[in-house]
C-alpha cells in the first residue's frame, strides 16, 4: 500500500513530465486501438456486404450441389424444412432459389444471361434485392405483368432492353425439354457493369420452376442469421436438425471459399502491418519509463544513501510505471472509442470503389470491439510492465554514490 | 479351284439362305426405309430416361422420301406445338409459346434432340447407311444361324463422329434386331434395339425402338402409336412457312 501511495505520489510530484510520459503511452495506445478497429471493421464490413447482398450466412443445398453446381442437383422445399427453419432461434429469414442460364433474345440481340430465381418478399428479408433495383420497380411491385423479370445492368447493354419490354428465352428444361418462354423487364438492377448483379437475370421463382419444369423443386435456401459470428454453428445445428443425409447446409465460409480464403491470407498480411504498429508502441512505452527513470538516478541514489531497500525500489518503480501506463489506457479508452465510434458509423470513402473477392465497397469503417479497446490496452500496461525491469533493476542497484552524482 | 468355288458357294447358302437373293445394300435399304415409304404419317410416343428425370412425349411425324421430315408435339401440355422441320440436312425447330423459328446450326447437329438420346444429325441424315458407309457382311459372333451381320465403317469423304457401326437383321424376314454405334477407337458408345415386330399400316415393322447412350447411362424409348405409308397430305406440309400455322 505504501508502494502504491508513493507511486501515486512520486507522479504527482513531477506533473510535466508525467503527463508526457502519459500522453506518449496514451497516443500509441490509441494508435493500436484505432488501427485495430479499422482492420476489424473492415473485414466485418466486407463480410455484411457479401452475406447482405447474396450469400446470406448459411446456405442449404442438395449434396455435391456446391461442389458441381447443376440444374438437376435439386430438392423439394418440403413443409417440414419450412417450419424448422422459422421456427429456428437463431434464424432471422430465410428465402429459396433457383439458378440456371439461358439464352436471351430481343429482337436481332442475343446474349447468353445467368439466371436466378427468387421470392421476392423472402428475398428481401435476407438480403438488399429490392435495394439494386436502378430504375423500373422490384418484382413485387410489378402488379399484372406476366413473367417479370430484373434485368442487370450490363444484360440491359448488351441487348438494349428497358423496363416493359418483352425477351425471348430458350434454355434447358430440368426433364430434358427445350425451355422456352416470354419474360417481361420492369426493372434494372446493378449500379455498374462489374457488380455481380449486372450480369444476372433475376425472376420470380414461380416463373422460373415452370420455365425449368422444375415442379416445386428448388437448388438454395439462403439464410440470414440473427448474427453473423454463428454461422458456422448454425450450419452444423440445423444439419444436425435435419438429419437429411441429401441436404448440405454450409456457412458463408465454405459457400464463399474463395472469398474467405482471400480475406484470411489478407488478415495473415495484415498482422505483420499490426506487429510493426505494437513494435512502434513498444518502443514508445520503452523511451517513456526509461527516460522517466533514469532522468531520477539521482533521487533513487539518495533514498538508497538513506537506507532505503533496493526492493523498495526496485517495487516502486514497476508499480509507478504500470499506474501511469494504466492511467493513460483508462484515459485513452475515451479517445479510442470516441475515434472508434465515429469511424465505424462515418467510414473513410475509396475513391475509387475496390473489388475484394468479387465485392465491390466503397469505405473503409471502424468497428467498436471489446477486442479493439482491450487488446492495445493490456498490450500497452503488459510492454510498461515488462520495459520498467531493465531501469527498476539498475535504479535499486546502483551504487548511492555515483547515482547521486548523475544529472 | 472348283472345289474351293463350290465350298464357298455351299457355305454361303447354308449360312446365309435368304441372302442369296439379297445383297448387303438392299439389306441396308431395307433398315433405312423401315419407318419410310415414298411417304408416311406416324403417331409414336418417346419415352426417355435418364439419370436425372423422365419424360413422356407424344409426337406426330409426317416423312417424305429421306429427305423431308415434320415432328409436331402434342403432349405435354408445355411442349405441345413444338415442330421440327427437316428439309435436306438443314433443321429448324420451331416454338409456339415464343413464336420463334430456330435454325439448328451445324455445330448443333450432334446435340440432343429434345434431351433424347438421339442426336439432330440421326433425324437430318438424308444419304443412306449404303450411300455413306463401306459394309461388309460378317459372321454373327453370337448368333450366326439367325442373324445377319453387317459392319460399316465411314467412306473416306463421309462426315460422321461414328468409327464403325454394326448392324444385326435377322435372317428369316430381314428385320434389324440391333445396330451398335462405335467412336473412331472402336469403343461402344449408343446401342440401338428394335422390339415388337408387328403389321403396322400394312407394312412389318419394329414397334418399338430404344436407344440407349452408355457413357450417359439413358435411354430412348420410341414406340410407334400407328403408322399410315403413303398417306395423302399436302404437298407444302414441308414449307417453312407453314411451320408457324398451328
Amino acid at each position: 500500500m505504501l508502494t502504491l501511495r508513493l507511486a501515486f505520489r512520486n507522479l504527482l510530484r513531477h506533473k510535466s513530465r508525467s503527463l508526457l510520459c502519459g500522453l506518449s503511452m496514451m497516443g500509441a495506445y490509441v494508435l493500436f486501438s484505432i488501427s485495430l478497429g479499422f482492420s476489424d471493421g473492415s473485414y466485418g464490413s466486407l463480410i455484411r456486404m457479401l452475406t447482405d447482398t447474396h450469400s446470406g450466412h448459411v446456405q442449404i443445398h442438395q449434396k455435391d450441389y456446391l461442389d458441381a453446381p447443376s440444374l438437376f442437383r435439386n430438392f423439394k422445399l418440403t413443409a417440414e424444412i419450412k417450419s424448422l427453419l422459422t421456427a429456428h432461434p437463431e434464424v432471422l429469414a430465410w428465402t429459396p432459389r433457383i439458378f440456371s442460364a439461358a439464352l436471351i433474345f430481343r429482337e436481332n440481340k442475343s446474349t447468353i444471361a445467368r439466371l436466378m430465381a427468387i421470392d421476392p418478399e423472402l428475398e428481401a428479408q435476407v438480403t438488399t434485392m429490392r435495394e439494386k433495383v436502378q430504375s423500373g420497380v422490384y418484382l413485387t411491385e410489378a402488379v399484372g405483368v406476366t413473367n417479370p423479370i430484373l434485368l442487370g445492368l450490363q444484360l440491359q447493354k448488351l441487348i438494349q432492353a428497358k423496363p416493359g419490354d418483352e425477351l425471348i428465352f430458350i434454355g434447358q428444361g430440368a426433364d430434358g425439354s427445350i425451355a422456352n418462354d416470354l419474360f417481361t423487364v420492369v426493372g434494372i438492377v446493378g449500379k455498374s457493369s462489374t457488380d455481380a448483379e449486372a450480369r444476372r437475370i433475376y425472376m420470380t421463382l414461380e416463373s422460373a420452376q415452370e420455365f425449368l419444369s422444375l415442379g416445386e423443386r428448388i437448388h438454395e435456401v439462403t439464410l440470414r442469421l440473427q448474427n453473423y459470428t454463428k454461422a458456422r454453428s448454425a450450419a452444423v445445428n440445423l444439419q444436425d436438425i435435419f438429419n437429411n443425409e441429401q441436404l448440405d447446409v454450409q456457412p458463408w465460409q465454405v459457400v464463399e471459399e474463395q472469398f474467405y480464403k482471400a480475406m484470411q491470407a489478407d488478415q495473415q498480411g495484415n498482422w505483420i502491418t499490426q506487429a510493426v504498429i505494437m513494435l512502434i508502441v513498444g518502443l514508445v512505452v520503452l523511451i517513456t519509463v526509461l527516460v522517466n527513470v533514469f532522468e531520477r538516478r539521482h533521487e533513487y541514489g539518495l533514498l538508497l544513501a538513506l537506507g532505503t531497500p533496493p526492493v523498495f525500489i526496485f517495487r516502486s518503480v514497476i508499480v509507478e510505471m504500470t499506474m501511469l501506463s494504466s492511467l493513460s489506457v483508462l484515459v485513452g479508452l475515451f479517445f479510442s472509442f470516441s475515434l472508434n465510434l465515429y469511424y465505424s458509423v462515418e467510414g473513410i470513402a475509396i475513391e475509387p470503389p475496390m473489388e475484394y473477392g468479387g465485392v465491390l465497397f466503397s469505405d473503409i469503417i471502424s468497428e467498436v470491439s471489446l477486442f479493439v479497446l482491450f487488446v492495445p490496452a493490456v498490450f500497452t500496461i503488459a510492454v510498461a510492465f515488462v520495459v520498467a525491469f531493465l531501469p527498476a533493476a539498475k535504479s535499486a542497484l546502483a551504487v548511492p554514490i555515483e547515482a547521486m552524482r548523475e544529472n | 479351284m472348283k472345289l474351293i468355288f463350290c465350298f464357298v458357294f455351299l457355305l454361303l447358302n447354308y449360312s446365309f439362305p435368304a441372302f442369296a437373293e439379297t445383297s448387303v445394300e438392299d439389306l441396308l435399304d431395307r433398315v433405312d426405309e423401315l419407318y419410310r415409304s415414298d411417304s408416311s404419317h406416324a403417331a409414336m410416343e418417346m419415352q426417355i430416361v435418364t439419370e436425372n428425370w423422365e419424360r413422356t412425349t407424344e409426337m406426330e411425324v409426317w416423312s417424305r422420301g429421306m429427305n423431308d421430315t415434320l415432328i409436331k408435339i402434342l403432349s405435354p401440355r408445355k411442349d405441345k406445338g413444338i415442330k421440327t422441320l427437316k428439309r435436306g440436312n438443314q433443321m429448324w425447330n420451331y416454338f409456339p409459346k415464343i413464336n420463334k423459328v430456330l435454325k439448328v446450326p451445324p455445330s448443333m447437329m450432334m446435340n440432343s434432340w429434345m434431351g433424347s438420346d438421339f442426336s439432330n444429325d440421326d433425324l437430318v441424315k438424308e444419304n443412306t447407311l449404303a450411300d455413306n458407309f463401306i459394309s461388309k457382311l460378317e459372321i454373327h459372333p453370337s448368333d450366326p444361324d439367325k442373324l445377319f451381320f453387317i459392319v460399316l465403317r465411314p467412306k473416306e469423304d463421309t462426315v460422321t463422329v461414328w468409327g464403325k457401326i454394326s448392324i444385326s437383321i435377322r435372317l428369316a424376314d430381314f428385320m434389324p434386331v440391333e445396330q451398335i454405334y462405335y467412336d473412331e477407337q472402336g469403343e461402344k458408345k449408343r446401342v440401338m434395339e428394335f422390339r415388337e415386330i408387328q403389321q403396322m399400316g400394312g407394312k412389318m415393322i419394329p414397334a418399338v425402338m430404344e436407344m440407349r447412350t452408355l457413357k450417359k447411362n439413358s435411354k430412348t424409348l420410341i414406340r410407334y402409336k400407328s403408322i399410315n405409308f403413303n398417306p395423302d397430305f399436302s404437298e407444302n406440309i414441308f414449307s417453312f412457312n407453314r411451320l408457324r400455322r398451328k
